[in-house]
């Protein structure tokens, strides 16, 4: 669905690239989790994927074409909830009366039953402006899913949401999705989307470390509490013993911890990558 | 899906631009109609001096005002890419980087000229009411009325400017090339400004100005260097061009920089990324 193409991109030509013959491709009916440390690029490969910024060398190509172009085909197609965002002084229905004609698969009745969820439906006739950052976040957040568009990028969804908020989000995302599109959820909050995640892209210094369904991991990587380090590709001490990520060479499948995953790639990159090769 | 100019995007941008700024323009006009009624009412003893003369002094400075307006207006055009989050709005609104281009083109420059023309009505309704309040009954003078006021401008002869520029016609510079050469003139400053929005959303006028202000002085200097070298070399540029075959030239520079300059600030915007 999108493709990103050898991609090498930076900031100054005199700078280092962040990303260097980079390639990836989303697929449809993904909901996928974007991770990686500070500065590993994630927040710059959606303003790639979403054409706000040009690759030096290679193309992000969305249904064939370059998204460099900002084609309004493309456009109506993928939206993106950057961490920080700005809301016109209008009210939330004046906001969707003059956004929403923009995207020809918008629905009112989703939009309504979003706020609902987030419980905004009262609302409606409120200014954004006057609203805090949580309330504004999840205003947004229910127009963005209420476009249906295809594609869907979402960078730290969760940042400003109080706690009752992040597991209406999780709810919203679950009935929100659909076998034609893709959700890329960029977070270094993991608890609050590892629930909702069933891809996982995992980048760093100009490399995929990891990219890989959750059955995929689950069938290859094994989560548990031990007490034998045996095998560890990576532990962590608990108040119940040591929890150990190792390969599942006993085909017993446990719940993926994404942090564990997370921390178990960025110390041995080379080992998982001998794991997933295809 | 149209990918190049849709009618329906673009009105579409339109009411999106007057719904979010609705305020903004709103206060924009009655501020412009607040200092144009003030100036006017002001300018009042001037419209009783010989009739022609007085018109014509008190008509000059509202030009000014509208040159000055519109390229306040044409810095304004790019305000939303001021932050980043403004600019990703912008970039990924689904309309064509052209759309989004002349809408704001429409906005801040025909709009901006369309609502001087009524807010200088306006203004000169509002000196009708107050200046005699102010003034001596009759120093009103004569309204700035609009017919007056376009003959003003127009290339129309016997009117005020012929006999303002009476002398000048005799050496062949016509009305309608003086106003030809202030037409390209606030043609070429807008689409200066346009270009300084594009390159510098953020305090874009006081920059583009700066920057005009650089341009001009090189100019200068290199024209002072010119003269002394003309000079040295016993030569009169003017003994080759007269003034009118100068002031033509003048237009016809001036017109190809507003053109290059408009063209420049499109593609500037469309080269814009979200970070620089």
């Amino acid at each position: 669905m999108l493709q990103v193409k050898n991609l090498t991109f930076a900031y100054r030509k005199s700078a280092q690239p962040i990303f260097n013959n980079f390639s990836l491709s989303l697929e449809p009916g993904r909901v996928c989790g974007l991770l990686g440390r500070n500065g590993a690029g994630k927040s710059t490969l959606m303003y790639l994927m979403t054409g706000l910024l040009a690759p030096n060398m290679g193309s992000v190509q969305f249904a064939g074409d370059d998204m460099r172009k900002r084609l309004p085909q493309q456009l109506s197609e993928i939206f993106i909830v950057p961490e920080e965002f700005e809301l016109p002084a209008v009210t939330l229905r004046k906001y969707v009366e003059i956004n929403a004609p923009f995207y020809p698969r918008f629905s009112q009745e989703d939009m309504n039953r979003y706020l609902e969820v987030f419980e905004m439906s009262n609302l409606l006739d409120a200014n954004l402006k006057n609203m805090s950052m949580g309330q504004k976040k999840k205003a947004f957040m229910s127009f963005a899913f209420a476009t249906n568009t295809r594609v869907l990028l979402m960078d730290e969804p969760t940042n400003g949401l109080d706690i009752p908020s992040k597991s209406q989000f999780r709810k919203i995302v679950a009935t929100g999705m659909s076998d034609d599109k893709v959700m890329v959820l960029s977070t270094h909050q993991v608890r609050d989307v590892d629930s909702i995640l069933d891809h996982v892209l995992i980048i760093d210094n100009n490399r995929t470390l990891l990219d890989a369904s959750i059955g995929e991991i689950s069938q290859k990587l094994k989560f548990e509490i031990s007490n034998s380090l045996e095998g560890a590709l990576y532990y962590q001490p608990t108040i119940n013993g040591n929890f150990v990520v190792k390969p599942n060479t006993d085909n017993v499948e446990t719940n993926v911890d994404i942090e564990m995953l997370f921390n178990t790639v960025l110390t041995a990159p080379a080992v998982i990558a001998q794991i997933f090769a295809k | 899906m149209n990918n190049i100019f849709s009618i329906s995007r673009f009105t579409l941008l339109l009411k999106k631009d007057i719904a979010e700024n609705i305020r903004l323009y709103a206060i924009g006009a009655a501020s412009l109609l607040f200092g144009l009624a003030t100036l006017m009412v002001l300018f009042t003893p001037m419209m009783s001096l010989p009739e022609e003369g007085g018109q014509f002094f008190a008509t000059f400075p509202i030009y000014n005002i509208f040159v000055f307006g519109v390229c306040i207006a044409a810095s304004l055009m790019f305000a939303p890419m001021r932050t980043k989050q403004g600019r990703i709005s912008l970039f990924t609104l689904p309309a064509t980087s052209t759309e989004k281009y002349l809408e704001q083109v429409f906005v801040h420059i025909i709009c901006f000229a369309v609502m001087f023309v009524c807010c200088v009505i306006l203004a000169e309704g509002i000196r009708m009411v107050v200046a005699p309040l102010l003034w001596e009954p009759g120093a009103t003078g004569g309204a700035y009325a609009v017919d007056r006021y376009i003959n003003h401008f127009s290339f129309k002869p016997g009117g005020v400017s012929a006999m303002v520029f009476a002398n000048l016609e005799a050496v062949g510079i016509t009305l309608n090339l003086l106003m030809a050469v202030f037409a390209a003139g606030a043609f070429c400053s807008v689409g200066i400004f346009s270009l300084g929005a594009a390159l510098w959303p953020k305090y874009s006028f006081i920059k583009t100005y700066v920057a005009t202000y650089a341009v001009q002085i090189v100019l200068g200097i290199g024209a002072l260097i010119v003269s002394g070298i003309t000079e040295a070399m016993d030569f009169d540029p003017f003994g080759v061009i007269d003034t009118r075959g100068f002031l033509i030239s003048l237009a016809v520079a001036l017109s190809v920089i507003a053109v290059v300059t408009f063209v420049a600030s499109y593609i500037t915007f469309v080269k814009k990324q979200v970070i620089h």
